[in-house]
């Protein structure tokens, strides 16, 4: 491509028919798609930080146009300051304050922000995460304010709000510290063991003296002291907690063998001192096997927590301030100073803070959050707005009746715990062979110990330590976690997270998928599907094609409400060439739109907007709106047709508006069919058109109209159908969050609501609908995978079982028998890396 | 040969220093962001090289 035709900060796609929107730095031009772009590219170049294009590996998000710094300023009070941010206690007016940063994409990102802050006076320190996306800044509250440290950040295109970090993730980070540090004594230790285990390997060739042998096996045990008695101390409390709880797992013969082992070759050492001939030690197999566990265990962790850290940046749904009316003027109030019965101002395009009933103005308004539909409600005097839902068009005063706890989004959130306390139980197949095997090994070492003790006394130790060590589970343990590591990270490489193992595992036993609709099933936003012009009236009112269409944008433009949007495309759409602006004079192209020319454009609530041009109105919206009731049975172009265009009272457009399914719905929905899957599709619509939409794809079950409640006991009486009956649920709205808890298996599609995702066991970060089968099959190959491993490594402890209790096994070839086993099921795990 | 009974010990004495600063490293959170860090050394301030090389950086 010779010629750009995306921004040159977003990325995004050029106005087609529009003069292009260039920034100016110095002698150079970028094109830009709106005038946030440029406002936010002119800023960045101008403080010097253009190296930020150099190095950035993704284009950055389309900021907002104008940023209001006054929604900010809330933050400088005092006392709430006081909540938000930390005093440092050696000086009183150095703050810090832990920012949640939308928009960070990658380092360049970071170093923007750092750098941006700086030129700011009285920063003192500012310290950015782009894996959690949260700015640490410390700064020196008399010189400089919170607001506008967050309206700079605003400005160059990351707005930001006080984060508080909570419980659960400083319990994770700290958490992860201790694996690292674990993990790293670990890995040094190791390696000093393993050089000094290869010194003595090799001077069994080379005639070492006895004496040294005995100082090396003894410093062996020095090193491995620190691996034993620091890193792999979760598996002795694992295998205490599981002993306490009357149920063995995996960690009970890791923690035998470990400590068993160590112990053993301690007990070896002392008795022969420095004679280092006698008597085997394994220090060096044990520091490598707590070494290679604890790696597995690591990336276990890490992949858990990236996925619940990602979506605690939070709940932005409820806007921190709201507009309270005091004596019929508004003033800027935090959202927790808000009684019941207080009068709050709700502006259009604002977030809902609170529930509460309408006394003044009417609207319409968004609850998408609650219900999952985007399709706005009209609301008048007397109706209830409720906290999550967006105002989409008109200014109202509500009287509040509920807050915080309250709230109806609030009881959604607690529908969720209920439900998800009564989720059935499940587990997994290695655990269930866990259990068995380690007992029935437990057991069979102990009898060899005592046959051999009457036999041989001598020997009864090394035999019975060496069936342990042979059978030792290694392998078996090894199976499990190394395969759903090796599947987890190939699958987050495709933008599927997976919070739950377990849940993961389920996959492979499903039988019932049950989607929502909108957002899941379908695209999640109106686009206009077929439309019709009547050409000859256009030309009797003297008004070409291209002039109509160039009218509808601009007049959509004025309008929060989401069909609107569906109009932004519409130039787009074929060959016109109609250009916007009057200043722009391309050679050849005529000029035939002046925005000047369009005047007193206003909204009318639930019908429409109106505008008029070259003195004629033109009316934009419903049927009633545009007065087209009698020409629709007469003509019947578009027989579903719900947005109407009409000029000087004639009807010279209509349209067909409405939710498309996603390209891929179908084809994905055919293959799951193929898979003898049950397949139920739940929504919150209640209208035709969603009975419609699921008629076209192959669903068992269409249900419209449920609420989340409805949805969660749905999926409830699906499980206590049958008990093999296995659920999963696809969803994306905090209305779904309930039947996610109840569901065995959740997956939130990823432009959906935060709660939901943090409530969902297995998230989709791009929204496509393919990566439900590639979790199907991933699910399925991680299965054949862990079925390989086990079988391998059960049939090698029960071939080697009976030679080492019969004490052929010298313990050092039970160490190899025991490494090569392991080996064989990593290797086999890793095939897994390239599953697609 | 018997250098090495003073020699281990020694080598034991650089991993123990080696295992505090690891320790002291995750203290400090050094791994918290491994991505930043690393391309951090790039990005700097000297702007007058950046406006040069600054032609078109992107296409």
């Amino acid at each position: 491509m010779s010629e750009k035709t995306s921004c040159y900060h977003c990325g995004n796609d050029l106005p087609k028919h529009q003069a292009p929107i260039i920034a100016n730095i110095d002698e150079q031009t970028y094109k830009v798609c709106c005038l946030g772009c440029k406002s936010v590219t002119e800023h960045i170049y101008k403080n010097g930080l253009g190296t930020y294009y150099q190095f950035r590996s993704d284009m950055a998000t389309k900021p907002e146009e104008n940023i209001t710094d006054e929604r900010y300023l809330v933050f400088d009070d005092i006392g709430f300051l006081e909540q938000i941010s930390s005093n440092t206690p050696d000086a009183p007016n150095i703050r810090k304050i832990i920012l949640s940063v939308d928009n960070i994409h990658c380092a360049a990102c970071a170093w923007l922000i750092e750098q941006s802050l700086h030129t700011l006076d009285g920063i003192e320190k500012v310290n950015v995460n782009t894996v959690n996306q949260r700015a640490e800044i410390s700064w020196d509250h008399d010189v400089l304010t919170l607001s506008s440290i967050l309206t700079k950040l605003g400005t160059v295109g990351y707005p930001s709000s006080p984060f508080n970090v909570t419980d659960t993730e400083h319990k994770l980070k700290s958490q992860e510290k201790q694996y690292i540090k674990r993990l790293g004594v670990a890995g040094l230790f190791t390696m000093q063991v393993m050089m000094i285990a290869f010194a003595m390997y090799f001077g069994a060739f080379s005639n070492m003296e006895s004496h040294q042998i005995g100082y090396f096996k003894w410093l062996s045990l020095i090193l491995s002291v620190p691996v034993v008695f620091y890193s792999a101390l979760p598996f002795l409390f694992g295998s205490y907690y599981s002993l306490k709880a009357k149920r063995l797992n995996m960690d009970v013969p890791v923690a035998f063998a470990i400590y068993g082992a160590f112990f053993a070759s301690f007990y070896q050492l002392l008795i022969n001192g420095l004679n280092g001939d006698k008597g085997e030690v394994f220090f060096e197999s044990i520091s490598m096997f707590t070494f290679l566990l604890l790696i597995g265990k690591y990336l276990e962790f890490k992949a858990k927590s990236k996925a619940i850290l990602s979506n605690a940046n939070l709940n932005k749904n409820i806007p921190i301030t709201v507009n309270k009316l005091v004596n019929g003027e508004p003033v800027v109030e935090l959202v927790k100073h808000i009684k019941l019965g207080d009068m709050v101002l709700i502006k259009p395009g604002q977030n809902i803070a609170i529930d509460g009933v309408i006394t003044d103005g009417m609207t319409s308004v968004n609850e998408s959050v609650l219900n999952g539909e985007f399709e706005p409600i009209n609301k008048q005097v007397g109706e209830y707005v409720l906290a999550g839902s967006i105002n989409n068009d008109g200014v109202i005063s509500v009287k509040v009746t509920a807050i915080g706890e309250q709230t109806t989004l609030s009881k959604i959130g607690h529908l969720q715990e209920e439900f998800s306390r009564h989720k059935p139980v499940y587990t997994q197949f290695a655990d269930k062979i866990a259990h068995w095997f380690v007992f029935g090994q437990l057991i069979l070492a102990l009898i060899t110990y005592i046959i051999w003790y009457f036999v041989e006394p001598v020997d009864a130790l090394w035999i019975s330590l060496s069936v342990l060590v042979a059978t030792c589970p290694c392998a078996l343990s090894l199976a499990t976690p190394t395969a759903y590591t090796c599947v987890i990270s190939a699958l987050n490489k495709q933008g599927i997270l997976i919070k739950d193992p377990l849940a993961f595992d389920k996959l492979s036993h499903l039988t019932h998928v049950c989607f929502d609709k909108t957002g899941t099933l379908t695209k999640g936003r109106f686009e206009v599907q077929t439309s019709h012009y009547e050409q000859d009236k256009l030309n009797t009112l003297g008004l070409s094609l291209n002039n109509l269409k160039a009218i509808i944008v601009r007049l959509q433009k004025h309008s929060e409400h989401p069909i609107s949007k569906a109009f932004d495309e519409l130039l787009n759409d074929d060959e016109s060439d109609c250009i916007f602006s009057k200043d722009y004079n391309t050679q050849d192209k005529k000029v035939v739109f002046d925005l000047q020319n369009l005047t007193n454009i206003s909204v009318v609530i639930g019908n429409g907007i109106q505008g008029e041009y070259l003195g004629g109105v033109i009316k934009v919206g419903s049927a009633e709106f545009c007065n087209v009731n009698q020409d629709l049975e007469n003509e019947g172009v578009i027989n579903q047709a719900n947005v109407f265009v009409s000029y000087q009272d004639v009807m010279v457009a209509q349209y067909y508006v409405s939710d498309q399914l996603k390209s891929e719905s179908i084809n994905v929905l055919h293959q799951l069919e193929k898979n003898n899957l049950h397949l139920t599709m739940l929504t919150g619509d209640s209208s035709e058109q969603a009975l419609e939409l699921g008629e076209k794809l192959p669903l068992d079950i269409i249900k419209t109209g449920v609420s989340p409640d409805t949805k969660a006991q749905y999926v409830k009486n699906l499980q206590q159908d049958s008990s093999s009956n296995l659920v999963l649920m696809v969803g994306d709205g905090i209305n779904d969050s309930p039947v996610f808890a109840a569901a065995d298996i959740s997956v939130a599609m990823g432009d959906g609501a935060d709660v939901t995702k943090y409530a969902a066991d297995i998230i989709i970060l791009k929204g496509n609908l393919n990566a439900i089968m590639s979790l199907v099959n991933a699910a399925k190959q991680t299965r054949t995978t862990i079925k390989t491993n086990l079988y391998w490594s059960l049939i090698y402890n029960l071939v080697i079982l009976p030679v080492a209790m019969l004490g052929y096994v010298a313990p050092y070839i039970a160490v190899i028998g025991m490494s090569a086993s392991s080996i064989l099921v990593v290797t086999n795990s890793l095939r897994l890396l390239k599953v697609k | 040969m018997n250098v090495i009974y003073y020699l281990i010990p020694v080598a034991i004495l650089f991993v123990i220093v080696g295992v505090i600063a690891f320790f002291w490293a995750t203290k400090t959170e050094q791994f918290e962001d491994l991505e930043k860090q690393g391309l951090s050394i790039l990005m700097d301030d000297d702007e007058l090289q950046i406006k040069k090389t600054e032609q078109d950086p992107k296409s």
